[in-house]
């Protein structure tokens, strides 16, 4: 343990804080009387995540992407750079907005309330060491970090036939996709003697790319790309994002794969600039042709769908085929840049958008297409903003979504990149038709009642009751869409001074 | 003392294995085992490395580490199994066709 | 120095949305009367600032005739230099008038929109502030802003308050007009990072007229010419220009009537204005080839001859004002595309003419249908003898738009086809054949629109039709100022319309050759 000094323990604290939250709501569940004390706990993580934003607050880490080689214990497992500090605030608001809206759609038993915080604060930890790991054996492990309790968060709905086979789904798709991540990793081990990117960049810039670290390099992104949901790895996402609760799928499709694009986009950032110029432009090339066949074929798949949670999960896979195409860009840290400007604000359109599904699901018991029918005559201000959300989502001004868009799609088209700046504009057409479909549900059709849906007992024609805290959070992100778009000139200084040197 | 090569032709059978596996049986608990091949060609992968003076010992701790991370997945995943087995009474992954589209 | 007069304006109808939001029920209708009300009120006031010689109005050249700039930083982070910037010249600002008119009148013809009115006047003055914008804009990102927000209050408005096939006509207009907005992205894009304004990149529309701040398009002709290709697509699918046309007959038919106006009237121009704008004087080279003067020249008759024939083909009698609207909107592309002074002027007026005299068919077509629940042409007959006043305003209406002399529609045809006739770009006889051709429309509209008359008005009085109430006070409201306006322009136009906009058409012209 030599060098760990408290200077460096201090950028452990926000892990520690969340780490003893977890803990405490544990050791709370236990102690407490059974079935009781739900809002108890969920201040107690409130509180944790608001703690460990506070403590990550105070952090003032000084270097851009690259932190240099500082010798000291932390920093050889960890980026501590501003991106860190950047995630671990990013990803704790926003499990602080999913947990208010768990609260809200909760109808499971009340024990199994404090396991449900447990493992979304557990794959929170997880994902914050994946966006920052430089050892790959901690990314390995921060990688099943954030898995494993994401395959328990999509089973958790237990009972459910459907929550159980995506689970299994997933669980396999992951277990396979993170078992060729570890072998690439005990290839690049052998290559290049080192776990540490830093070195073995290094390496590979000096010695040349050996076919063995090439297959051990795709063998990565391919485990990356399945957190990300990149075709062809993509398949569990509408399965997972359809079993699982809609605040899951929410935090699944935002948290865990902005973790693994800005791990991709570090390492990448590494690494492709330093080697030779021939596999450079391969591995650009892949990047490249993944994204657009990602959301091209996500485009192309959502439209046919009639689960809005699956419809949103081609929608998140989409989105993450635009957002990756910030990898390509290498020549400065503007790509890296622009795809936090995409993710803060993404987190504002998924978080909404699952919101109003999961509540139009608890109110009906499915989140068929259907149940959306006559909304904005039900609760016209619930429509406005899922329309909001969507249009957002569409990419189309005055909405943040629009903007983020532009910030990406100006930044590849600086850099030569014009035939995916083409890809995404196409898709962006594409794409139209299928959020137009819950925008025509809501405002076109005119609402009948289909006694099939009435599961729950809730009718389809009833007005909807939105909780007070739904309300806060949908209102919070509805206008952040506005004000992010009018004041996107700080959004990119926001993302740009994070890689500032 | 075996040159390095073995081991890892060893592993290399174990990877296609692994993959074959994965990708043939549709039972998840071969898969998971398919799995477990995969992550048992690259732990020794790294102690073979390791062993042949390539890193240090920094190889036999991460094999540890993929041994521990092999055995956390293999419970979540076994968990997960039971319960599907538990609503649906098969563990055969193509039988679940309440996802689709 | 900012004088906030037309940042007034364009923001005046989005507080009238948010107030429109919160009224109770019975004070919605006349919110949003008193904000489109006000909006007009306060555009009057641009008036006195383009009395005068065009030369003391809009200076000696393009660059420097623009009022009442109001400019505001906006964003300006990490190599983006984007202003608020608003200002109008000769071509903005009648536009700018015309919208304001035309939103007022088409508020008051909403009165009697009884499903869910609070969303739809709320959609309805965001639709003025977005109209409002593309036509002051000058900044090219914030055009594009208020281009886009244009769509979606108008995709809801068709697509909650339509007709039977409102979907349909909905998501057609939706995804044509979003195919052409996401070509001028592109362009945008272009433009941003190829432009060299003092060393740093610009969207001021200004600017990039200038010479020299787009280096690199001065010298590769596939640029420009690929750059004027999205945008005209962009601009040609509002005009609507064919082959882009097909979603306009959709969407006017199923909107229901004020939205048409605003449809027609108001949205259509975006499109020529667009041109105006942007395409001519920051690609004039691009304009200057022959071939595209050929092409543009060419669309633009088939626009004026395929409109007028299919309009004499429909027996739905809102399809014919809509295929009226393509015929004659043919007549701006012609304007533009043959570069006299004669035909930019002509074209020009022919936006604000079209915009005036469409409004009114459409409102006439309304006005029936709100009586007899139908638009089948056939079936109509005789009106004359039960609504004689409304006979004789919509007579006045179709007959402007026919280009009857001493009425506005016939202003800007002549205009056009003197102007094509002199067009020197095609060679010496081209322009002359395309000219012939577009006459031959003259023909063909006083056809469809007599032959429509004589079937919807004159003849024998129907019994079925017995006891149909006349025209209300509101509608003669909405009808005079119309038929004013189109008497006014046709009998003075050079006093209503071509003193405020030859000054910047001169300029514009003078940048092209």
């Amino acid at each position: 343990m030599d060098g760990l000094t408290p200077e460096h323990l201090r950028y452990l604290w926000p892990v520690l804080a969340l780490i003893v939250t977890l803990g405490a709501i544990l050791v709370g569940a236990l102690i407490g009387r059974e079935g009781s004390g739900r809002r108890g706990l969920l201040a107690a993580a409130l509180a944790g995540l608001i703690l460990a934003v506070l403590l990550a607050l105070r952090l003032n880490p000084h270097s851009a992407l690259r932190t240099p080689p500082s010798g000291d214990w932390l920093s050889r497992y960890l980026f501590l750079d501003p991106l860190y500090r950047f995630v671990i605030i990013y990803l704790s608001i926003f499990l602080g907005g999913i947990l208010l809206v768990s609260n809200s759609l909760w109808r499971r038993p009340t024990w199994e309330w404090p396991v449900y915080l447990c493992l979304l604060i557990g794959s929170l930890i997880g994902m914050i060491l994946l966006a920052s790991a430089r050892h790959l054996i901690f990314l390995a492990i921060a990688f099943e970090m954030a898995s494993l309790p994401s395959y328990v968060l999509v089973g958790f709905r237990r009972f459910n036939t459907k929550s159980a086979e995506g689970a299994a789904k997933y669980v396999v798709f992951g277990a396979v996709c993170s078992a060729l991540m570890i072998y690439g990793i005990s290839l690049l081990y052998g290559v290049t003697g080192t776990f540490d990117w830093e070195q073995i960049v290094l390496r590979l810039a000096v010695e040349g790319v050996p076919p063995l670290a090439v297959a051990a390099l795709v063998c990565l992104f391919i485990g990356l790309a399945f957190k990300i949901s990149l075709a062809p790895m993509h398949f569990w996402c509408p399965d997972a994002f359809e079993a699982a609760g809609a605040d899951v799928a929410a935090w699944l499709s935002v948290g865990s794969k902005s973790a693994a694009l800005l791990a991709l986009a570090r390492l990448a950032h590494i690494l492709l600039p330093s080697i030779s110029p021939g596999i450079r432009d391969h591995a650009i090339l892949l990047v490249a042709v993944v994204a657009i066949v990602t959301m091209t074929v996500a485009n192309l798949s959502a439209y046919w769908q009639t689960s809005v949670k699956r419809l949103l999960a081609y929608s998140s896979i989409a989105h993450a085929g635009y957002i990756v195409c910030g990898v390509l860009v290498l020549a400065d840290t503007a790509g890296t840049a622009a795809i936090v400007a995409y993710i803060l604000v993404y987190l504002l359109m998924n978080l909404g958008a699952f919101s109003v599904t999961g509540l139009i699901e608890a109110q009906n018991g499915s989140d068929h297409l259907d149940n959306f029918v006559g909304l904005g005559t039900r609760n016209p201000r619930l429509a406005a903003v899922m329309t909001f959300f969507l249009f957002s989502l569409v990419g189309l001004p005055p909405l943040a979504g629009f903007a983020v868009k532009w910030i990406l799609l100006s930044t590849l088209w600086q850099h030569e990149l014009a035939f995916v700046v083409v890809a995404i504009l196409a898709n962006t057409l594409f794409s139209l038709f299928y959020y137009m479909r819950i925008a025509r549900a809501m405002y076109f059709s005119s609402p009948q009642p289909v006694p099939s849906l009435q599961l729950d007992g809730g009718s389809p024609l009833a007005t909807i009751q939105v909780p007070g805290l739904m309300v806060a959070v949908l209102a919070v992100c509805a206008a952040g869409l506005i004000a992010l778009f009018l004041g996107w000139g700080l959004l990119n200084n926001l993302s740009l001074s994070l890689f500032a040197t | 003392m075996m040159g390095l090569t073995p081991y890892l032709i060893l592993s290399a059978i174990l990877l296609v294995l692994g993959i074959a596996i994965v990708i043939s049986k549709r039972n998840a608990i071969a898969m998971l085992i398919g799995v477990e091949f995969i992550l048992n060609a690259a732990t020794l992968n790294l102690v073979a490395f390791s062993r042949h003076g390539i890193g240090g010992l920094s190889g036999q701790t991460a094999a540890l580490f993929v041994i521990v991370l092999a055995a956390a997945e293999a419970v979540v995943a076994l968990a997960i199994f039971l319960n599907f087995y538990h609503t649906i009474a098969t563990v055969d992954i193509d039988q679940g066709d309440q996802l689709k589209g | 120095m900012n004088s906030w007069l037309l940042t007034s304006i364009i923001f005046v109808p989005l507080l009238g949305m948010g107030t429109v939001l919160v009224v109770p029920p019975h004070l919605i209708r006349r919110t949003a009367l008193l904000f489109t009300l006000l909006a007009f009120l306060l555009s009057l006031g641009i008036l006195p600032h383009f009395l005068g010689t065009p030369i003391q109005v809009f200076g000696a050249d393009y660059q420097n005739g623009f009022k009442l700039v109001d400019r505001l930083p906006w964003i300006h982070s990490g190599g983006f230099a984007i202003d608020y910037m608003v200002g109008v010249d000769g071509i903005g600002f009648p536009l700018v008038l015309l919208t304001t008119v035309i939103c007022l009148l088409a508020c008051i013809a909403s009165w009697n929109i009884t499903k869910s009115p609070r969303g739809y006047f709320a959609l309805f003055l965001l639709l003025e502030t977005g109209l409002l914008g593309v036509f002051t804009a000058l900044d090219f990102f914030l055009f594009y802003v208020f281009w886009e927000l244009t769509l979606l209050p108008m995709y809801f408005l068709i697509g909650i308050w339509g007709g039977p096939r409102r979907e349909y006509a909905a998501i057609k207009f939706f995804l044509y007009t979003l195919l052409g907005s996401v070509l001028m992205l592109i362009v945008m894009l272009w433009f941003f990072f190829a432009s060299n304004d003092q060393g740093a990149h610009t969207f001021n529309l200004i600017r990039l007229t200038t010479p020299g701040v787009l280096p690199a398009f001065a010298t590769h002709k596939a640029m420009w010419i690929a750059c004027f290709t999205m945008l005209y697509i962009a601009f040609a699918v509002k005009i609507p220009v064919f082959p882009f046309h097909t979603w306009l007959p959709d969407a006017h038919v199923e909107a229901p009537t004020p939205i048409s106006m605003i449809l027609a009237g108001l949205l259509l121009k975006m499109g020529g204005y667009g041109l105006l704008r942007i395409s001519y004087p920051i690609l004039p080279h691009a304009a200057a080839v022959q071939a595209v003067a050929w092409t543009l020249g060419i669309l633009g008759v088939i626009n004026i001859i395929y409109g007028a024939l299919c309009a004499l083909a429909q027996t739905d009698f809102k399809k014919l004002v809509a295929y009226s609207s393509i015929s004659h909107m043919g007549f701006v592309l012609l304007g533009i595309a043959l570069l006299t002074q004669a035909g930019f002027q002509g074209a020009m007026f022919q936006m604000i003419a079209h915009g005036i005299t469409s409004a009114a068919m459409f409102f006439l077509v309304g006005v029936i249908y709100d009586r007899v629940h139908h638009r089948d042409i056939p079936r109509l007959g005789g009106l004359a003898v039960q609504m004689p006043i409304y006979t004789g305003l919509a007579i006045l209406g179709f007959f402007a738009a026919m280009g009857l002399p001493g009425l506005c529609g016939f202003i800007g045809e002549i205009y056009v086809l003197l102007g094509s006739w002199q067009a020197q770009v095609l060679g010496p006889v081209g322009a002359k054949v395309l000219t012939v051709i577009a006459a031959v429309s003259v023909v063909l509209t006083a056809g469809y629109i007599l032959w429509s008359v004589q079937r919807v008005f004159l003849g024998a009085a129907k019994p079925e039709y017995e006891g149909v109430p006349e025209i209300s006070g509101r509608e003669i409201l909405v009808m005079a100022p119309l038929g004013a306006l189109a008497i006014a322009l046709g009998v003075l136009p050079w006093q209503t319309v071509f003193t405020f906009v030859s000054g910047t058409l001169d300029h514009i012209l003078k940048l092209v050759a």
